[in-house]
């Protein structure tokens, strides 16, 4: 008998033709997340199995296990040869007392003598005689104890469903770019878009001397906590400084946070079609700050000629965001405190509802097309 | 490279780091048995009595090694605390955040904490603590030189009238800013903590005088080294080092101590090219801080700046630079953008006159430029 772990899958068994494409991507993700532990990774009939580890590394196995989106649960099982014999003879030293149970019996292998219902009531009825205090309750049950006669040869019995993050495989729905501010939302945006299988890099604007080094490695750091969830591997560093300082000089000071949102989304756009993402991603969230309104977000997007952009928190609650934060550990990396771009020249009553005649009349006082040329010149691009 | 962060840690000089190898050869564990370590055990003893003397202790008083001064500190404190509810804490708002935010954590336990009011100058208001003292008052706690704006507390002297308000009351003073800088003076207190690292010695030893080992509490548990009351590794080759250092501190401290006034003056006096700084720095204080704010601009964009050009500054302590607010401006009722802009200086013998020059000019750039830029 030996330890295994099963894997169940999602949404894709509500795929049609391209449901082996999904079924290969997840099983290559999940060999990445594996791939510094010896074990074997295999896939038949709509479940993956993990074998061949060694025991004192199971709890690292799971928590790995659970950074892969696509997975819907996991079951460490004990694994044996399919007989009736072999099953009866485990549930002879199987221990549960002063509970209410079943036993759900699957049987794939149809070679299998005994069918189902039958096969679960002579089980039960195993388990009830060897423990004390047992009642069987096919509805309302405390335990479940499944058997599965896998067409393999072998059979799987476990107890228990670790519940896994769902989703799709990522690597399924592309790859798209971040903006990563250093708060709390951007990892939690980027964790979410990532959950329906796209692959996220990170950008960053940093606004030094009025920023400073920390807070540039603070962002890094938040980086490397969802680079497992996400698959994020650059982050490409922009400087704002001379941006925020252009329209701090020319421009309307209350119009300094949508000014520069719609230059971080145009640079954002640039990078995209340079290194072919599909989408822009942000942590934005309706009515949140003054640059969240609906107007805000408005004049944002109207800047933007070839690329969309994703904002999976825009209906999100504040604690919703913090309790997937705290989930993924970026919450204690968010909350230290070093300024970030959008907090230094922020003016003290910034616009809240933009007239787009207004921001283009503040923008033409800008020579947004070399600002932006240079910015990207100049890119920092962070391998993570 | 220009260093004016030596408040925050100092560079170690050549021959301690040297002689800090040779003492390797003394590497054996104190508190074994055979010969050789009963004699490094014994030369330690006397290096304990011969600190107390170089801080002008009381010959009944020992000497306690730790690994930095924020243990000491907490050793010290922890040791004050009993069980009794209504005794009394009284601390400067000046201190350390290894002293200030022990204060908290009493608070936090409900027990009875005071602060002690600071003048504008920047020492302690003696008269407002005087007043704080009463039958209960167990400890006070009143930095020596002040971390961030080098302003001297004679502590020797207050706790003398301490003693005479209650004698029961202890007294312990955090030095690490004072040690080798000006003259140290131990008799009336009954802690004095110091450190290696800030003048020039080795980062990982520290320690403080004690005038009554026995009421001390074991701080951490093991095999009972230092009088049980910081069990650990006794650490022999750093506290020869640290020896030297303390030492060389106190026999140049008289040559440093002209030498870095005449830089700070140096300084003052070409602050005065840049429009809207302000001096927090008394003349009166140590001159190995200066405390400065820049107005209308915020001290660490201005950091930040120097640092791109390689010009290293403090902002406030180190220990509470990441933290927003300075609580030592606060308490010496400094405006809200002196607080903002301000910036330590802290000097070491090791600073030129030209780098002093050369930060000047710096600065002015900086200032100037960031001005111009947020006009």
């Amino acid at each position: 008998m030996k330890k295994v772990i099963l894997i169940r899958y999602s949404e894709i068994h509500l795929k049609g033709n391209n449901k082996r494409f999904f079924e290969k991507l997840l099983l290559t993700n999940i060999k990445e997340a594996l791939k510094d532990i010896t074990c074997n990774i295999s896939f038949s009939h709509t479940r993956y199995l993990v074998t061949d580890f060694e025991e004192e590394k199971l709890n690292e196995i799971l928590s790995l296990l659970l950074t892969v989106f696509g997975i819907h649960s996991l079951s460490v099982a004990d694994e044996i040869e399919t007989s009736v014999e072999n099953i009866e003879n485990y549930f002879k030293n199987f221990k549960l007392s002063n509970t209410t149970f079943r036993v759900s019996v699957n049987r794939a292998d149809k070679s299998f003598p005994i069918n189902s219902t039958e096969f679960s009531k002579q089980i039960g009825s195993i388990i009830f005689e060897n423990n004390e205090n047992l009642t069987v309750d096919l509805h309302n049950y405390k335990n479940e104890i499944s058997i599965d006669i896998r067409e393999t040869g072998k059979t799987y019995i476990f107890t228990k469903n670790i519940k896994a993050l769902n989703g799709m495989p990522v690597g399924s729905a592309g790859k798209g770019l971040l903006l990563l501010s250093g708060g709390l939302d951007s990892p939690v945006a980027g964790y979410k878009i990532a959950q329906r299988g796209m692959i996220v890099d990170g950008l960053h604007f940093h606004s030094f001397p009025y920023t400073s080094e920390n807070a540039k490695n603070k962002v890094i750091k938040l980086a490397k906590l969802i680079k497992p969830y996400t698959h994020l591997k650059k982050l490409f560093v922009v400087s704002f400084t001379k941006i925020q300082e252009e329209i701090h000089k020319n421009c309307d000071g209350d119009f300094m946070i949508t000014l520069m949102r719609r230059i971080m989304m145009r640079i954002a756009e640039r990078l995209c079609e340079k290194y072919e993402y599909k989408t822009i991603i942000t942590g934005e969230c309706l009515g949140q700050v003054a640059s969240q309104t609906i107007e805000s977000l408005t004049s944002t997007n109207l800047v933007l000629e070839k690329i969309p952009v994703l904002r999976p928190l825009i209906a999100f609650d504040k604690d919703e965001t913090i309790e997937i934060a705290h989930k993924i550990n970026t919450y204690e990396t968010s909350i230290l405190p070093f300024e970030d771009c959008c907090t230094v020249f922020l003016p003290k009553n910034p616009v809240i509802k933009p007239k787009i005649d207004k921001v283009l009349l503040e923008e033409s006082k800008l020579n947004i097309e070399e600002l932006i040329n240079d910015a990207i010149k100049n890119l920092e691009v962070v391998e993570v | 490279m220009i260093f004016l962060d030596n408040a925050s840690t100092t560079k170690p000089d050549k021959d301690i780091l040297e002689n800090f190898i040779k003492y390797q050869d003394d590497f054996f564990n104190p508190g074994a048995l055979y010969k050789t370590s009963v004699l490094i055990n014994q030369k330690i003893d006397g290096i304990r009595e011969n600190i107390v003397n170089l801080l002008n202790g009381n010959t009944l008083g020992s000497f306690i090694f730790t690994s930095t001064s924020t243990e000491a500190n907490n050793i010290i404190i922890n040791s004050s605390v009993s069980n009794n509810k209504n005794e009394e804490f009284i601390f400067s708002s000046l201190e350390h955040p290894s002293v200030y935010n022990y204060a908290q954590h009493l608070i936090s336990n409900g027990r009875k904490v005071h602060f002690v009011k600071t003048l504008e100058s920047g020492e302690i208001d003696k008269n407002h603590l005087y007043s704080l003292i009463n039958s209960n008052t167990k400890l006070v706690s009143i930095i020596h030189v002040s971390n961030e704006t080098g302003a001297i507390n004679n502590v020797n002297e207050i706790a003398t009238k301490i003693k005479e308000l209650n004698s029961k009351t202890l007294v312990h003073a955090d030095g690490v800013q004072a040690l080798g800088k000006i003259n140290v003076n131990v008799s009336n207190l009954d802690y004095y903590t110091i450190s290696s690292h800030k003048i020039h010695g080795l980062k990982g030893i520290a320690g403080f005088y004690t005038k009554n080992l026995k009421l001390l509490k074991p701080y951490n548990l093991g095999g009972g080294q230092e009088f049980n009351i910081r069990s650990g590794t006794t650490n022999a080759p750093m506290i020869f080092s640290f020896y030297d250092t303390i030492k060389k501190a106190i026999e140049n401290q008289k040559n440093n101590y002209n030498y870095i006034k005449s830089l700070n003056l140096f300084l003052r006096d070409n602050l005065q090219l840049i429009d809207d700084i302000v001096i927090n720095s008394d003349l009166n204080n140590s001159p190995f801080v200066l405390s400065i704010s820049v107005l209308g601009l915020n001290a660490e964009t201005i950091l930040n700046a120097l640092s791109e050009k390689k010009i290293y500054v403090g902002l406030g302590s180190a220990c509470s630079s990441k933290k927003s607010g300075n609580r030592v401006l606060e308490s010496m009722n400094k405006s809200k953008a002196e607080i903002l802009g301000n910036l330590r200086i802290s000097f070491s013998k090791n600073n030129t006159k030209e780098e002093i020059n050369e930060f000047i000019n710096a600065l002015k750039e900086v200032v100037e430029n960031l001005r111009e830029k947020l006009k």
